[in-house]
């Protein structure tokens, strides 16, 4: 279960609305890079892991990924509050606004709706753990183009924060990876598949 | 944790961090880095050159105990995830404990003198005024630090 905490992870204050800002910025909660699919990666992969250590991991970076999607969900909120609708239509906020008003609906920067098909959850220790790497490199690159895109120290502040975050959790992923390649054999680590032919596991 | 396996082909390779704990980031410059290790800390350039960057702002409301919370959150976040890939690092658990003793004195102040964070915090409050403590303070996506 989860105990919520009343605060952000990172603190969010942007004093001046921007919907074409928000625009971008919302592809990190429902993008193919952003928080929420980090989220449901780390989360839905951890119950076949067969490290206990690592399912452990997962558990913990996908909390904090929650933790993220509310830090973006707050920056698009604080961006787009009290938007008149002139700010709207001229932004070209319009089409979002015309489904979901001001409120917060997870899809990428481009419109596509939020969903599981970006990302996985494989079965396979050192595949789930190598996509991982990836993912957090990919969201790296997001908030790279976001803050070349971005100026405004409110709103980059909160994003250099996230961006760092990628950098610490592919660092602990990696060395998640290393414990996974010590129970098994270096000359073929591909003999068998860790989380689901375990008779192998103890053979070592 | 032996390195042998970091020299094997066909396989993805990362070093462990090895650390001495002795250059951590205090609980501002942890948060506004991203991380308490300086060795983890990898900036990109466009947010460290060029205009506007020397204009950089603190935190907002950053002499507030709700930041001071998250500061010193953060720190516990960050030696958590680093304990899970390090679970034997005695002197981390000891930095932890410690880091997690005075985030719970630091709750259960702001508790005290403003609105609970936690269902935890609640039960230690000496003075609810009779009322539902867990619906007052706004809401964390409101942007309020005063």
């Amino acid at each position: 279960m989860w105990v919520y905490e009343k605060r952000l992870e990172y603190p969010v204050k942007i004093t001046k609305t921007c919907a074409k800002t928000a625009k971008l910025i919302i592809s990190q909660y429902g993008g193919p890079d952003g928080e929420l699919s980090a989220s449901m990666r780390y989360l839905s992969q951890r119950y076949t892991m067969p490290d206990k250590r690592i399912g452990g991991l997962l558990t913990d970076i996908g909390t904090e990924e929650l933790a993220h999607m509310e830090i973006i969900c707050a920056m698009v909120y604080q961006l787009t509050k009290n938007l008149p609708i002139e700010e709207i239509k001229s932004a070209g906020f319009d089409t979002y606004y015309v489904d979901h008003t001001t409120a917060l609906w997870p899809q990428a920067a481009a419109g596509l709706p939020f969903t599981a098909i970006e990302f996985q959850s494989k079965g396979d220790a050192i595949t789930d753990l190598t996509e991982n790497l990836a993912a957090e490199q990919k969201a790296r690159t997001v908030y790279d183009n976001l803050l070349r895109a971005i100026p405004d120290p409110e709103i980059r502040e909160p994003l250099k924060f996230l961006r760092a975050r990628e950098i610490v959790h592919f660092q602990r992923f990696g060395e998640a990876l290393e414990m996974t390649k010590e129970t098994l054999d270096s000359k073929n680590y591909y003999f068998f598949n860790p989380e689901f032919d375990k008779e192998f596991l103890n053979r070592k | 944790m032996n390195n042998s396996c970091q020299h094997n082909i066909a396989i993805a390779s990362v070093p462990l961090q090895h650390t001495d704990f002795k250059n951590l980031y205090g609980g501002c410059d942890a948060l506004s880095n991203g991380t308490i290790f300086p060795e983890l800390n990898k900036p990109f350039f466009i947010t460290e050159t060029g205009p506007g960057n020397n204009t950089k702002p603190s935190l907002p409301g950053s002499a507030k105990l709700l930041i001071r919370i998250m500061e010193q959150g953060f720190i516990v976040q960050d030696l958590n995830l680093y304990l899970d890939t390090h679970p034997d690092d005695l002197k981390a658990i000891q930095i932890y404990a410690e880091h997690l003793k005075h985030l719970k004195q630091l709750k259960q102040e702001f508790a005290d003198r403003q609105y609970p964070l936690t269902e935890e915090c609640i039960a230690g409050m000496n003075n609810t005024n009779g009322q539902y403590a867990w619906c007052s303070g706004p809401a964390p996506w409101e942007g309020v630090y005063e």
